[in-house]
């Protein structure tokens, strides 16, 4: 498979099968069972190794979008590590040991994670919004130039219990955390039409629904939460199937 | 250059840079976008008065992309955020004796733009009424930035 490749090709070839042991495959939720070896985002990149491309030159922006991403990756192995998943050791369809109390100031995890793992894991969000989360979690936890704050565990749980009720009848989301770490999600089909809820850590859900280019806003408290997943659903454009 | 001031003119474009995480499908930016990060009392914003689309382009590619290009900016005129604010409850006027938008911050006639002159980033404004926001008010006035439809890719 990499006879035809530069040394360069050849070292991401040696990148992917090592991260490819490490990182989670978010898919093989759907079925425990399934030995967990990759990472969608390593999938591809070996995909696009091993396709017949027919050229030896790289591809440079193709390199250029495989590093980032590969750093990405990096933020995540490092993570995996510090929660015990060493290679070959684990899959995700263990859970995470324990948080005793005490770890959580020298513990390397996002604390987002750890109180919403088991809802997480059971959700059925795409691949993309898991990773979405994953590397959002792990880039956030971990020093850098970017000054946004930490994933909101009580927002991801609120989010996650609002998706366990619409999840069956619902497009996936856009997925995406404010600047405090609060998860915003998004169905959205045009610049007109659109649906963004943003989950607060007190429970309560910021909406703003615009059909048409009419917006509806307000504020649904947590105990209500169910009751504006109902409204959307009955209206004569459901807003919760945009998006996909 | 460093020694202009930007005039905070109607058209005048106040860009904003599109942190990655808040490109969505086809580089459509998120509502996030234009939200304060926390500690932030301002919205940042760079004048294309002071600095061309690419030089604010590079100094933001420095600072959070490695040098990698492109990135995204949004690009609203002073009129575009005056009237998404309008539209929050928030008026701006503006003042023509000074010759300065202002808002009113309790009781207080203030500023809507300010020149934030930092090192390696001259053109640095600041978008100064967010910062009366409520919470709610915040997350409807970012929803309505993002419909603008003013951003690019340099």
């Amino acid at each position: 498979m990499t006879a035809n490749l530069s040394l360069a090709g050849k070292a991401i070839v040696s990148d992917v099968s090592q991260f490819g042991r490490i990182l989670p495959r978010p898919h093989s939720f759907e079925n425990e069972s399934d030995e967990v070896t990759s990472a969608v985002s390593t999938t591809r990149v070996i995909r696009w190794i091993a396709a017949p491309h027919g050229s030896e030159t790289w591809d440079e922006p193709f390199y250029s979008a495989y590093a980032d991403e590969l750093c990405q990756q990096h933020v995540l192995a490092a993570f995996l590590g510090a929660v015990g998943w060493a290679p070959g050791a684990r899959t995700t369809s263990e859970p995470l040991p324990k948080q005793t109390h005490g770890e959580e100031s020298q513990s390397a995890i996002p604390d987002a994670l750890w109180p919403n793992w088991e809802a997480l894991r059971r959700s059925g969000l795409s691949e993309q919004a898991f990773n979405t989360i994953f590397v959002t979690a792990a880039n956030r936890s971990s020093a850098g130039p970017s000054d946004l704050g930490p994933i909101n565990a009580n927002s991801l749980k609120c989010f996650l219990e609002f998706w366990g009720y619409i999840g069956a009848c619902s497009a996936q989301p856009e997925i995406s955390f404010s600047p405090r770490g609060l998860v915003q999600a998004e169905w959205y089909k045009n610049e007109s039409n659109f649906l963004v809820v943003e989950f607060r850590d007190d429970g309560t859900l910021f909406f703003s629904l615009w059909d048409n280019g009419l917006p509806i806003e307000g504020i649904q408290t947590k105990k209500r939460k169910y009751e504006l997943a109902d409204m959307f659903r009955v209206r004569r454009v459901n807003p919760l199937l945009w998006g996909d | 250059m460093a020694s202009k001031t930007p005039s905070f003119r109607e058209r005048s474009i106040l860009a904003r840079y599109v942190h990655v995480e808040y490109r969505g499908k086809n580089n459509r930016p998120k509502p996030s976008a234009y939200r304060r990060s926390p500690g932030e009392k301002y919205l940042s914003v760079n004048s294309l008065e002071i600095h061309t689309r690419n030089q604010v382009a590079a100094i933001y590619a420095d600072i959070f992309e490695n040098g990698n290009r492109p990135v995204t900016l949004t690009e609203p005129m002073v009129s575009n955020y005056n009237a998404r604010a309008r539209e929050v409850g928030v008026t701006v006027n503006y003042n023509a004796d000074d010759g300065h938008w202002q808002f009113d911050e309790n009781g207080i006639a203030t500023p809507a733009y300010l020149h934030h002159l930092k090192p390696h980033n001259e053109s640095h404004c600041g978008v100064e009424f967010v910062r009366i926001f409520d919470d709610f008010k915040e997350f409807q006035f970012s929803i309505r930035m993002v419909r603008s439809r003013t951003y690019k890719f340099v």
